[in-house]
C-alpha cells in the first residue's frame, strides 16, 4: 500500500511520519534539482505501508518545483491513499490545499495535526462536520504528543474514502475554504502566545536584531569548531595511525590502501564531528523557528548583491568549511540564488587555508602579520559578493521573489533533532565519501609513481609542466607543485612545502608571497568542496566553479604581482 | 481611498489588499498563502529589503520584488 | 527593574573583562573579541529593556546569556580555552522561570 503525505510546510509531516512508523523507517533520498521527496517504509499492524513524504506546498497553482514534484507524483504514480496533513492552528489556509487535492480523485484521510497547540490557543474544530463536508475521515492528531496516532493508523489501513470534488479557480477555492473554516471552527480567544511576541520583538529589534544574529553565528562557530575539536583530533589520530600501519606492509597494494585510501578518505572523515555538530546547531535554529527571522534581518544587505536573506547562513558557515556550507544552500528555494550562493562559497576563506596564510605572513610580514591574514578574509568576502553580483547580472539573471511564513517558535524535540542531523550527516558521508575514495587513489598514484617519492613523481612533472603558466608571477615549480597538491585539501599546501624542503624566502619576494596567498585563497576549491558542489547543483556547475575560481585567482594574483612590482 | 504598493507602506501601517499585479505564478503563490484581495494586511516591520507583514494572525516575510506587486488600499492616510 | 539593572551592570563588567583579556591588557589574557561581542550584545539587550521598560528584552537577553554560558563551559571542557561568558550562568534561573511562566 502506498500512502502519499501532502501538506503545507510547517505542519509537522515529518514528525507524523516518524510517529506512524515508530521512526523506524529507511529514508531514501531522491535528489531532484532543489527538492526531494522522501520515502519511508513502515509496518502498521503487520501490514507493510510505504509512505511518500512529498515536499511541503501551499497549492497546485504555481510553477514551483516542489509543486511540480508533488503534482507529478499524484498524477503519474497514483498512490492508494493521500494522507493530507492539516495544521489545526491555521485551518482555513490549509484547507485551500485540501480542496485542491480533491480533484485527483484519490481516496484521502485528513490528519488534523498540532491539535494540542490549537487547543492551547482555544481553537475548537468540529471534525465530524468537516468530515461530512469533504467526505473523508478526519482525525485529530498531535505527532509530538502521540495523540490520535492509533486511530490514524486504523483509518489508513481502512483506506480512506474518495472526497467530494471541489472545483473552480484559486479564488473560488479560497472562498469555499473560508466558508468551510467558518462553519467548523470556533475560536474562543484569539491571542498570540505571549512568548512568541516577546521573542519576535527582541529578535527582530531595529538595533539589536543583527548583533543577536551575529552572536548566534559566533556560537555556532564555537560549537562546530571548538566543542567538536577533541572528537576531530581523535579521529584523525586514529586514521593517521591506521594509514601508517597499513602502509608499513610491503607492496604497492598496501601503500595504495594506506597512503591513498585510508589517508585520503580518513582526512575527510575526520571532519565528520565538525559537520555533525554544525548540522545539529543548524537543525536547532531551523526547528526552533529562528531561521526565517534571521532571513528577514539580513535581506536588505544581501539583496544589494543579487542574493537574498537565505544566502547568509551558508556564506558564514563557509569560514569554517565550505563543504557543509554548500550543503546548507539546500534551504534556499530560489534555484538561481541557490546556485550563486554555492558557487561563491569557496571564496569564503575556510579554516584549512589559515595555515598557509600563517606560514607566509610569518616569513614575509612579521610585523603586520595579523593584518595581512585578516585582509585575506576581507578580500575573500569582497570577491564573493562582487562575483555574486556579476553572476546574477549575467549567467543567472532573474528576479528573486520570495515569501516565507514565520512559523511559531517551538522547542524542538530530541528525536526530530537527531533524525534531521543524522540524515544530513549521512548524506555528506555518502556523497563526499565515494568521490573522495576515487580521488585519493588518483592522487596517491600521481604523487608516488614513477619515482617512489614526490620529487620524482608524475605530480612533480605536472608541476614543472604547468610552471610556465605561472611564470608571470615568478613562482618556482616547487611552489606550483604545492598548489597542485592543495587541490586535495588546502592544508596540504603547507605539508608539501615542508616535504619539498623549500627555502621560501630565497625563492620569492614579499609581494610575490602576497600574490601566492591570494591565489591559494581563491583558486579552485578542494576535492571535497567540488564533490559537494557537484552533489548539490550538478556536474556542469561544478566544472564551472573550478574554471571560474581559477580564472579569478589567476587574474587577482597577476594584478597583485603587477602592482607589487611598482613598489 | 488611495492604492499603493505594499512595499511603500510604513512600519505599523495597515491596509486592505486590493489586487495582485503579477504573473499567474506569483499571484497564485501569494493567494495560496492567504494574501487575497479583501484581506487586511499590516506591516509589522521593514529593514530596507524585505517587509514583514501580518495577515490573518500569521506573519510572513515578503521580498521587495514581490511586495511591489501587491496593491494595497490604505484609506485616507496614504 | 532592579533585576534588569543588576543584570545590565553584571554583563557590562563581564564584557569589559573579556575585552581586556582579549587584548592582553593589565595582565588579563585568553579572551576573544567575538566573545566580548556576544557579552556586549547581551548587555545592550538588557539595557534596552531597561530603557523601554519591557520585560521581553530581559527575558531574551537571559536566554542568550544562558545559551552562551552553556557553550562557553563546553568549549572550556573540550579545548581548555576560557571565556568570561561562563559566568553568564547566573541568568539561567530567570530564563527557566520565565520560560515556564509563558508556556
Amino acid at each position: 500500500m502506498k500512502v502519499a503525505m501532502v501538506g503545507n510546510p510547517n505542519v509537522g509531516k515529518t514528525s507524523l511520519l516518524n510517529a506512524l512508523t515508530g521512526g523506524d523507517f529507511s529514508v531514501g533520498n531522491f535528489p531532484g534539482v532543489t527538492v526531494e521527496k522522501k520515502e519511508g517504509k513502515g509496518l502498521i499492524d503487520g501490514k507493510a505501508v510505504t509512505f511518500v513524504d512529498l515536499p511541503g506546498i501551499y497549492s497546485f497553482q504555481t510553477e514551483s518545483l516542489d509543486e511540480k514534484v508533488a503534482r507529478d507524483y499524484l498524477e503519474k504514480e497514483k498512490p492508494d491513499l493521500i494522507l493530507n496533513v492539516v495544521n489545526a492552528l491555521n485551518l482555513e489556509r490549509n484547507l485551500y490545499l485540501t480542496l485542491q487535492l480533491t480533484r485527483f480523485g484519490i481516496p484521502m484521510v485528513i490528519a488534523l495535526n498540532m491539535i494540542d497547540e490549537a487547543e492551547k490557543e482555544r481553537i475548537r474544530i468540529d471534525t465530524k462536520k468537516l468530515s461530512e463536508i469533504i467526505g473523508v475521515p478526519v482525525i485529530k492528531t498531535s505527532a509530538v504528543k502521540g495523540v490520535g496516532i492509533e486511530e490514524l493508523k486504523r483509518e489508513i489501513l481502512r483506506g480512506g474514502s474518495v472526497p467530494k470534488v471541489f472545483s473552480g479557480d484559486l479564488q473560488d477555492i479560497i472562498r469555499m475554504a473560508e466558508k468551510i473554516a467558518r462553519e467548523v471552527k470556533v475560536v474562543e480567544k484569539l491571542e498570540k502566545p505571549e512568548i512568541d511576541e516577546a521573542l519576535d520583538e527582541v529578535f527582530m529589534d531595529r538595533h539589536l536584531g543583527i548583533p543577536i544574529f551575529l552572536s548566534f553565528m559566533w556560537m555556532m562557530f564555537m560549537f562546530t569548531y571548538s566543542v567538536a575539536q577533541p572528537l576531530n583530533d581523535l579521529l584523525s589520530f586514529c586514521f593517521d595511525g591506521l594509514a601508517s600501519y597499513v602502509a608499513s606492509f610491503d607492496g604497492w597494494f598496501f601503500s595504495m590502501l594506506g597512503d591513498g585510501v585510508v589517508a585520503g578518505v580518513g582526512s575527510v572523515l575526520s571532519f565528520v564531528p565538525n559537520i555533525a555538530f554544525l548540522f545539529l546547531f543548524l537543525s536547532l535554529l531551523e526547528l526552533s523557528g529562528y531561521m526565517p527571522r534571521a532571513v528577514f534581518l539580513v535581506d536588505g544587505f544581501m539583496s544589494r548583491f543579487g542574493l537574498n536573506g537565505r544566502s547568509v547562513i551558508p556564506l558564514i558557515m563557509g569560514f569554517g568549511c565550505n563543504v557543509p556550507a554548500i550543503l546548507a544552500t539546500r534551504s534556499i528555494e530560489d534555484r538561481k540564488v541557490r546556485i550563486v550562493t554555492a558557487l561563491i562559497n569557496p571564496f569564503m576563506s575556510c579554516s584549512a587555508r589559515l595555515p598557509i596564510y600563517v606560514l607566509f605572513a610569518g616569513i614575509f610580514f612579521p610585523k603586520t602579520g595579523s593584518v595581512v591574514v585578516m585582509s585575506m578574509y576581507v578580500i575573500g568576502v569582497l570577491i564573493a559578493l562582487i562575483s555574486a553580483l556579476i553572476l546574477r547580472k549575467t549567467l543567472l539573471k532573474g528576479e528573486s521573489e520570495f515569501i516565507m511564513e514565520l512559523p511559531p517558535y517551538m522547542l524542538p524535540n530530541l528525536k526530530e533533532l537527531w533524525l534531521m542531523t543524522w540524515s544530513r550527516t549521512k548524506h555528506f558521508i555518502q556523497k563526499a565519501g565515494t568521490v573522495i575514495l576515487a580521488m585519493s587513489v588518483v592522487v596517491w598514484y600521481i604523487t608516488t609513481y614513477p619515482g617512489g617519492s614526490i620529487e620524482e613523481s608524475y605530480a612533480a612533472m605536472l608541476g614543472k609542466a604547468i610552471q610556465p603558466l605561472f611564470s608571470p608571477m615568478g613562482w618556482s615549480w616547487e611552489l606550483v607543485l604545492a598548489l597542485v597538491s592543495g587541490f586535495v585539501a588546502k592544508e596540504v599546501v603547507v605539508a608539501t612545502i615542508g616535504v619539498l624542503n623549500i627555502d621560501v624566502p630565497s625563492v620569492m619576494t614579499s609581494y610575490q608571497a602576497f600574490a601566492y596567498m591570494l591565489f591559494t585563497l581563491l583558486y579552485m576549491p578542494c576535492i571535497a568542496t567540488i564533490a559537494a558542489i557537484r552533489a548539490e547543483i550538478g556536474t556542469r556547475w561544478a566544472m564551472f566553479a573550478v574554471l571560474f575560481s581559477f580564472s579569478v585567482a589567476y587574474a587577482v594574483a597577476l594584478i597583485a604581482t603587477g602592482v607589487g612590482m611598482w613598489f | 481611498m488611495s492604492v499603493v504598493p505594499l512595499s511603500a507602506l510604513r512600519e505599523g501601517q495597515e491596509g486592505t489588499v486590493v489586487a495582485i499585479n503579477g504573473g499567474r505564478g506569483c499571484t497564485a503563490r501569494l493567494m495560496s498563502m492567504g494574501i487575497v484581495p479583501g484581506k487586511k494586511i499590516k506591516i509589522a516591520g521593514r529593514r530596507g529589503g524585505a517587509v514583514l507583514v501580518s495577515v490573518n494572525g500569521t506573519k510572513f516575510v515578503i521580498g521587495r520584488g514581490l511586495a511591489m506587486k501587491v496593491a494595497v488600499d490604505v484609506g485616507g492616510q496614504g | 527593574m532592579v533585576l534588569a539593572f543588576v543584570f545590565t551592570a553584571y554583563f557590562f563588567l563581564l564584557t569589559i573583562l573579556e575585552i581586556l583579556s582579549a587584548l592582553n591588557l593589565f595582565g588579563f589574557e585568553g579572551g576573544m573579541l567575538m566573545n566580548a561581542f556576544v557579552l556586549g550584545t547581551v548587555t545592550a539587550t538588557y539595557l534596552k529593556g531597561l530603557i523601554v521598560k519591557k520585560d521581553s528584552y530581559k527575558f531574551v537577553a537571559s536566554l542568550i546569556a544562558s545559551a552562551f554560558s552553556t557553550l562557553a563551559i563546553l568549549v572550556y571542557l573540550a579545548s581548555g580555552s576560557f571565556s568570561y561568558g561562563i559566568f553568564g550562568f547566573i541568568a539561567v534561573p530567570y530564563a527557566v522561570k520565565e520560560l515556564g511562566n509563558k508556556k
